[in-house]
């Protein structure tokens, strides 16, 4: 889950800290530029691990404080490639299911990665979706996303508590099996994927964007999972009692 | 406004310093040592260009080593040039177990209670958040109650069954104890393990490492059931 990274910066440290240690002053900058951040195709950075070499230190013309270029391995959190992992489920929503790990929230499960065959419940007013067949190939059977008048079906019709169901057949005929919110599911890291969010010029921003509609914020690292294998999903469906 | 000053004279100052000396006028910045050059008398084009020419290349010599002694001290100045950037040299150094995070991230909190009066400025908000968190999230697992010695244990105990460092990592961090589960992590465990093998590397995986808080509070609500069904016998 957590990788060592190595890196190189330089930090700055003013004047009026130059009665501490130089260690201490230098940890505590870079755990003030790091923690809690993602780097762009590194991760989510956690703390840092140690200094390995500091370089001189320099004083610039018209600026008072020192300069030092530090070497230094932080921790980083990275899942490696089909790991599995253990969160709690934070939502469902149509476009899967919202793990989160505490620490780190945008965590993903398409619908086409749960356990098949899986249908959102309650479904949503009014809307027939039947196109909606993600994943639908001959051998499995297909997501069902049904669309029907709520008063017909006596639900509420609010769409605020959506969750997804898997439909478990067994020989008794079918469970449900609920995936709720706060639940906690095993799941495997299947994709990753990492968004440049630096701020970008003035110039094209204005000219696309109305004033009106806020800009949408993108999750600069998230994780795709999957929960499609015998063993995954929630634990409580594989506790042996 | 001091180095701004600075900043335009710098790069222009290797080309003027042959000028002004060609010239014979003032002497240019620069370190005095070089400003030695024979007399050059301005009207004698043919004299002027050589001359200049040696002069310009005993400038650069000598006023070039000082410039760029200077300047390379500057090129680090961050206000200059938009700053170096920071630089990842090895994404990937090393695989971290769970448990030496949560070391790691305890030892730090202690720390940082003991110095006590930093905690709460606005800059190490974000430290305390994610260590928190982290901490949080770890201490549910397993591995809170893990030691280095427990995980040599374990290191030692695996050789024999010969799995990845990957596969390793997560059955350290997660002690499986379900032969499903054992087939999630290792790969192509079918074709790599037998029944029996996977049996025993469930029981290493049990005896050695410690159970998590869960497995525990279960422990204990089994205990007292027991306890109650003798009581009234």
């Amino acid at each position: 889950m957590f990788v060592l990274v190595e890196m190189v910066d330089t930090v700055r440290i003013p004047p009026w800290q130059f009665e501490r240690k130089l260690n201490d002053s230098i940890a505590e900058e870079l755990n003030k530029k790091l923690a809690n951040k993602v780097v762009y195709n590194v991760g989510l950075c956690i703390c840092l691990f140690d200094i390995t070499k500091l370089e001189d230190a320099y004083v610039f013309p018209g600026d008072g404080a020192s300069h030092t270029k530090v070497h230094f391995r932080y921790v980083v959190f990275h899942p490696f490639l089909d790991e599995i992992l253990i969160g709690k489920i934070k939502g469902c929503s149509p476009e899967g299911v919202h793990v989160s790990l505490g620490f780190f929230d945008d965590i993903l499960i398409p619908p086409e990665s749960l356990q098949q065959p899986a249908k959102l419940y309650p479904p949503r007013p009014g809307s027939w979706h039947s196109g909606h067949s993600m994943g639908s190939r001959p051998a499995r059977p297909r997501l069902l996303y049904v669309g029907l008048s709520p008063l017909f079906l006596g639900l509420p019709s609010d769409e605020a508590e959506q969750v997804w169901v898997w439909e478990y057949e067994t020989e008794e005929g079918a469970h449900d099996l609920y995936m709720d919110i706060g639940e906690e599911v095993r799941f495997r890291v299947v994709d990753e994927s990492f968004v440049d969010t630096s701020p970008t010029g003035p110039s094209s921003a204005e000219a696309a964007s109305s004033s009106e509609e806020l800009p949408k914020k993108e999750a600069p690292y998230t994780l795709m999972g999957s929960i499609s294998e015998p063993g995954l999903g929630l634990l409580s469906w594989w506790t042996s009692s | 406004m001091f180095s701004q000053t600075l900043n335009i004279l710098i790069p222009r100052q290797a080309k003027s310093i042959g000028v002004q000396m060609a010239r014979g006028a003032r002497p240019a910045r620069g370190p005095a040592g070089v400003l030695q050059a024979p007399g050059v008398h301005r009207g004698d084009p043919g004299v002027h260009r050589g001359a200049r020419s040696r002069l310009w290349g005993v400038r650069r010599g000598a006023g070039s080593r000082s410039f760029s002694a200077w300047s390379s001290a500057c090129a680090g100045d961050p206000r200059r040039r938009g700053g170096e950037d920071m630089e990842v040299k090895d994404a990937n150094a090393a695989l971290l177990s769970n448990y030496e995070v949560f070391q790691l991230l305890t030892d730090l909190k202690e720390q940082r209670k003991e110095s006590g009066k930093n905690k709460h400025s606005s800059g190490q908000q974000n430290l305390n958040t994610i260590t928190y968190e982290t901490l949080k999230y770890i201490s549910k697992t397993p591995c809170k109650h893990q030691s280095p010695e427990i995980v040599r244990e374990f290191l030692t105990a695996m050789k024999s069954h010969k799995l990845t460092k990957a596969e390793k990592l997560q059955l350290l961090n997660h002690r499986p104890v379900t032969a499903v589960e054992i087939q999630l992590m290792v790969e192509e465990s079918e074709e790599r393990l037998t029944e029996e093998q996977i049996e025993a590397l469930l029981h290493t995986v049990t005896s050695i490492l410690p159970a998590g808080p869960e497995a525990e509070q279960q422990q204990n609500a089994s205990d007292d059931v027991a306890m109650d069904e003798e009581d009234p016998a």
